[in-house]
């Protein structure tokens, strides 16, 4: 009876050696798998950060495009083109030629009103010069928003982009830092059993 | 206790834990300084070019009108000379005939100040787009180089430095409009019957080129 209740004693052994080894090597996969998800999940969370702050950056810009701003930038650049030039327009007066005091009233007459002519049509070409030149000032100052914040996206995304370079490093470190030995008691239980079932397979100790 | 640890299992490998974290907390620490260094010399770009506002090209712009207005207004005042010296010499400064040539001049300084001063609004959006552009070299260096206080110190630099379009002295514009007058005072001076005075005189004379109308005789 002695070498049966031996070999079957070695083989429960064994096999809760193999079940001892086989858990601390799930476990220990498990605990590194975690860690590296969490790595994961931290660098996830930094990268939803540098996300919101660049759509923050992008969502600002997209309100120049909003309904009815553009066409109140227009009207601002327009009007501001208008004013720079009119108000740079001097206002032509007969006085300027020295008529003598016989001079007819007809020609008095005729000379304030070509003058007044002058600076009314003066006066047009500028408004209708303001107002071409304001498309390319409301132009330009798009561009120039959008330059702007295409800059702070591009830094927000040298951030990311390091995050991202970042992590499969840290991944590996936290990988490598929650790795544990595996115990002594799988290997000695596995072996312990095995011996005792090869001797009584022999017909006793 | 290492034979203990060995034996139930479950000790971690050496301090490597320790050492992993460390090394981690480390990465994330200098990361989170670079970061904080791009952002700290970003706000120092942005205050350095916070003088480039809209006052700044205001008073650019008003700087280039300022600049051609005195040239445009001296060339008029001469101009004006001359053709009234032509008509009045030829008996038709006081009729319409000379007062359409008259407002044809002042439609010209009107023209050339219209010009100028689209120009000007012109050269302050050139300028703008060239501060912008410096300010976004800036930023690139900014992001490479991390260190907030020698990029705030060139950004600073590079505020000083920024110039304007060069200017250049504003041509003769209203010698078109003195064409005409040009070609008669040469063809009467030169005709056998001349009609204006100063042609009439004998001897080398001219036409009064400038001043307040005068003309010179028989020098």
């Amino acid at each position: 009876m002695l070498p049966i209740a031996a070999a079957i004693t070695g083989g429960l052994a064994s096999g809760l050696g193999g079940l001892i080894s086989q858990r601390e090597a799930e476990e220990d996969a498990r605990r590194r798998t975690e860690a590296r998800m969490a790595s994961l999940r931290r660098s996830l969370a930094r990268q939803d950060a540098f996300a919101g702050e660049a759509r923050g950056h992008f969502d600002t810009r997209m309100g120049d495009y909003a309904p009815g701003v553009q066409d109140t930038r227009l009207a601002d650049a327009q009007g501001a083109r208008t004013e720079a030039i009119t108000s740079n327009i001097t206002v032509p007066t007969a006085d300027d030629v020295p008529y003598s005091r016989s001079a007819p009233a007809v020609v008095r007459g005729t000379l304030a009103k070509r003058m007044l002519g002058v600076f009314n049509d003066a006066t047009e070409r500028a408004k209708t010069a303001g107002a071409l030149g304001g498309y390319g000032d409301t132009w330009q100052g798009n561009a120039l928003g959008v330059a702007d914040t295409g800059r702070r996206i591009a830094t927000v995304n040298d951030f990311s982009r390091q995050e991202a370079a970042m992590l499969p490093m840290e991944q590996d470190l936290a990988e490598a830092g929650a790795a544990k030995k595996p115990s002594l008691w799988g290997p000695i239980l596995s072996a312990g059993g095995n011996l005792a079932a090869s001797f009584a397979g022999r017909g006793g100790f | 206790m290492s034979w203990f640890s060995n034996l139930i299992g479950g000790g971690k490998k050496d301090d490597t834990a320790a050492q992993t974290a460390a090394l981690i907390k480390e990465m994330r620490d200098r990361e989170d300084t670079r970061i904080a260094k791009v952002r700290e010399g970003q706000a120092g770009i942005d205050t350095a070019f916070a003088q480039f506002d809209q006052p700044y090209f205001d008073k650019f712009k008003q700087t280039y009108t300022d600049y051609y207005n005195p040239q445009i207004a001296d060339q008029y005042a001469r101009a004006k000379d001359k053709m009234v010296a032509t008509l009045a010499g030829r008996g038709t400064l006081e009729s319409t005939v000379g007062a359409g040539k008259i407002s044809d001049l002042a439609k010209t300084r009107a023209e050339s100040e219209t010009q100028v001063a689209n120009q000007g609004v012109d050269a302050a959006s050139q300028m703008r787009k060239q501060i912008d552009d410096t300010k976004g070299n800036l930023y690139t260096l900014n992001s490479s180089a991390a260190d907030p206080a020698a990029v705030s110190a060139r950004a600073v630099g590079a505020a000083s430095a920024v110039t304007g379009p060069s200017l250049s002295p504003l041509q003769n514009v209203f010698a078109s409009a003195l064409n005409t007058f040009n070609s008669f005072n040469k063809a009467d001076s030169m005709s056998m019957s001349p009609k204006m005075p100063w042609n009439t005189m004998g001897g080398t004379s001219s036409a009064p080129l400038s001043g307040r109308g005068s003309a010179s005789y028989g020098r």
